[in-house]
């Protein structure tokens, strides 16, 4: 009996339910109960509607992936910034030592017969002083130049110990988080400048929109996600005409990126370069004729080695500048930048090459 | 004791078969009520999905304005529509930005070795040929000029070194073809010692990773909207294979006007006038030549970033690629950039 009484039950509350959500259906379309938002069906009911009211979900899509993007450079920013500055090569890992191995094997043959018929002229053929002398000249910048080639790997392990140290000096004297907050900053406000472009009624509804403070409502307030997501979908539903106007801050993102993550990593490239060849740099400084090559291989192997030193006096520059700068210089234009961020960009791009082209031509001639 | 026996043996069987009996009789209850259960079970099951899927239907059908036939067909028109674009954007892909890829892949190495045959450039054999006569008529006029109208010592001093480096600049012009076979060799073969410093297969697979990785993101991308997909991933495929691999095929060719050019270089060369458009020349055409080791040491650099350091992760930023990858490339496209303009000068004036 019991059972009997307890099938029924549950088919009578099935039944029920059924008639309510048909209920729900017929009575109350989607538009009505969508429309009483402040109750919970209401807001999922809503949020369904725009998503499946959309056209097509690819603004979204694209949204995301650009925000993907964004996010994993200014994490990537933010925690590796120090690292970036500090990179360089390691003159003691055994690849790189039979890299330059090859070039200093290389070099010391020409050296050794260099050397020899320099002796073979100083013994047999020089008949004047003068000519001696400058034999003998010759004779101590070769055997000079080959001991230097052979201990190349040691210089160059000197002179990045030389510049890490001097950059880490430099660069406790500023807060690197003030910089990297700010870099930040421009990278978000140049994703959401492609976040209005593509939907303007969010740039309609102000900053409330912003993604960000989407995800700051959502962690605070997880309960009422489909009220943030709704409202959010309101904005999406229209502009996605507007996507290839995207381009443009698309491409201040990527110019940003470049310039800072492909300029470090330019620099570790080139200084990688530069260590391979330094034997050959050496090897060039030595005889006059080559010596204008030479010269300009150490000057770029010194120049881009100390390239991190001037990325620490742009970053402690910035950090500092950052903090003593007036209340007041914030405003909004152009991509959501501002004077602040254009001139933080700028001398990010451009602060180290200066400062680089100062030591051009570092060795008399 | 026999009792015994026989209660032990004849009891249990008893009990056993009672028990049997009662089991049967529980699980043929158990079964039929499993059975109606099931049933039960089973047409609640399919009521439900029923329902449920009335009142998908319903959703659907009031969400698009009751139009359900709207919504399948619209459903397959677009979904065939996708079909279509993605097919489009692959053959795009294909076609426009990874065409002629296998090549670099196979020939990495021959690639960048590659210089100019001396032999079969018939523009060098015709400067050459004009060139010559050009010799000999300034050596007639500098000899004809010290015999009959040199007055002063000091002019026929000069005209005498001016003649020693014709000649001198003859007899380079007239085993140019040699010299110029002879570096090129040298430099082909340093090149080849160089790259055999390290596994270029693995500068291949970091190209093979980012060209996929760039690939699948254009898919992406140009799904969501054609011009951007071009203009974003598509741009950065081009800038490795069209970018960097262009620029090669640019030396190659650079070399070939360059060394055609040859004995033009090494007459202004010779000539007072004309030396430093001579010397230009001759830069350049030691620069070009030294390009391909210069590319196979970034090469070199490339691989050893990737490998020895163990910093790959750093500059790997999600959503754009490698940066490693990414400069190496652009380092190869600016090497003719770079070297042109801090070798300059390098030759005595």
């Amino acid at each position: 009996m019991k059972n009997k009484n307890k099938n029924l039950k549950e088919k009578a509350i099935s039944i029920g339910i059924i008639f309510l959500l048909i209920n729900l259906v017929f009575l109350s379309n989607v538009e009505y109960v969508a429309a009483q938002s402040s109750s919970k069906i209401g807001g999922v009911a809503n949020f369904l509607k725009n998503l499946i009211e959309l056209d097509n979900l690819e603004p979204i899509l694209l949204i995301v992936w650009l925000a993907w993007m964004t996010s994993s450079a200014t994490r990537n920013f933010h925690t590796h910034i120090r690292e970036y500055v500090f990179i360089n090569p390691d003159p003691t890992n055994p690849e790189l030592l039979r890299v330059m191995g090859f070039f200093i094997s290389i070099t010391q043959g020409f050296y050794i017969i260099s050397i020899i018929l320099t002796g073979f002229y100083l013994l047999f053929i020089s008949g004047s002083a003068r000519g001696r002398a400058k034999a003998k000249y010759v004779l101590g910048k070769l055997v000079m130049g080959m001991v230097l080639v052979s201990i190349s790997p040691f210089l160059l392990q000197l002179l990045f110990q030389f510049s890490s140290s001097l950059t880490s000096a430099i660069l406790d004297q500023g807060d690197l988080d003030v910089v990297t907050n700010e870099y930040n900053t421009i990278f978000w406000r140049a994703f959401e400048g492609e976040l209005y472009l593509i939907f303007p009624v969010l740039a309609a509804h102000g900053r409330n929109f912003a993604v960000e403070k989407l995800i700051e409502r959502l962690t605070l307030h997880p309960q009422k996600w489909h009220e943030y997501l709704n409202s959010f979908l309101e904005g999406v539903k229209v502009g996605g005409s507007a996507v290839p106007l995207v381009i443009y801050p698309y491409f201040l993102t990527v110019v940003m990126l470049v310039f800072t993550f492909g300029f470090l990593a330019f620099r570790y490239l080139m200084v990688m370069v530069w260590s391979i060849l330094l034997p050959l740099s050496i090897f060039f400084t030595s005889f006059e004729l080559t010596k204008n090559i030479g010269r300009t291989m150490m000057e770029q192997t010194i120049q881009w080695t100390f390239f991190q030193i001037f990325y620490a006096i742009v970053l402690v520059g910035l950090s500092i500048g950052l903090v003593i700068l007036p209340e007041g210089y914030k405003g909004y234009s152009i991509f959501l930048m501002d004077f602040t961020s254009l001139g933080v960009i700028a001398i990010m791009f451009f602060g180290p090459w200066y400062l680089s082209s100062l030591i051009q031509r570092l060795f008399p001639p | 004791m026999v009792s015994l026996i026989i209660n032990t043996k004849i009891v249990p069987t008893i009990k056993r078969k009672i028990i049997e009996k009662k089991g049967k009789r529980m699980a043929k209850d158990i079964i039929i009520n499993h059975k109606k259960g099931k049933r039960d079970g089973r047409v609640n099951g399919i009521f439900f999905k029923l329902i449920f899927l009335v009142i998908l239907f319903f959703l659907i059908s009031q969400v698009s304005a009751f139009n359900l036939n709207n919504i399948l067909s619209g459903f397959i028109n677009k979904y065939f529509g996708e079909v279509q674009k993605f097919a489009h954007n692959m053959y795009v892909l294909n076609v426009l930005f990874r065409q002629g890829e296998d090549i670099i892949y196979q020939d990495l190495v021959e690639l960048i070795v590659i210089n100019p045959p001396i032999d079969e450039n018939m523009l060098f054999k015709e400067f050459l040929k004009i060139v010559i006569p050009f010799y000999t008529l300034a050596i007639v006029g500098i000899g004809f000029f010290l015999i009959f109208i040199s007055s002063s010592p000091a002019k026929s001093a000069r005209a005498k070194s001016m003649l020693e480096k014709l000649v001198i600049g003859l007899g380079v012009t007239s085993i140019s073809p040699k010299l110029i076979d002879l570096s090129l060799n040298l430099s082909e073969q340093l090149t080849y010692r160089i790259l055999n410093l390290i596994d270029v297969s693995v500068y291949i697979e970091i190209i093979k990773d980012f060209t996929e990785f760039y690939s699948t993101l254009y898919l992406f991308v140009a799904q969501l909207n054609p011009t951007l997909g071009f203009i974003t991933p598509g741009i950065w495929i081009w800038y490795v294979f069209w970018g960097a691999f262009t620029v090669i095929l640019v030396r190659y060719i650079s070399l070939t006007i360059l060394t055609a050019l040859f004995p033009f270089t090494v007459f202004f060369y010779s000539f007072e006038i004309t030396r430093d458009l001579g010397r230009n020349m001759m830069e350049q055409t030691i620069l070009w030549i030294a390009m391909q080791e210069f590319i196979a040491s970034t090469v070199v650099a490339t691989v050893l970033c990737l490998t020895t350091s163990g910093i790959e992760d750093i500059f790997n930023i999600s959503g754009f690629g490698n940066f490693l990858l990414f400069v190496g490339a652009g380092f190869v496209i600016l090497a003719p950039f770079m070297m042109t303009r801090i070798f300059r000068n390098f030759l005595p004036g």
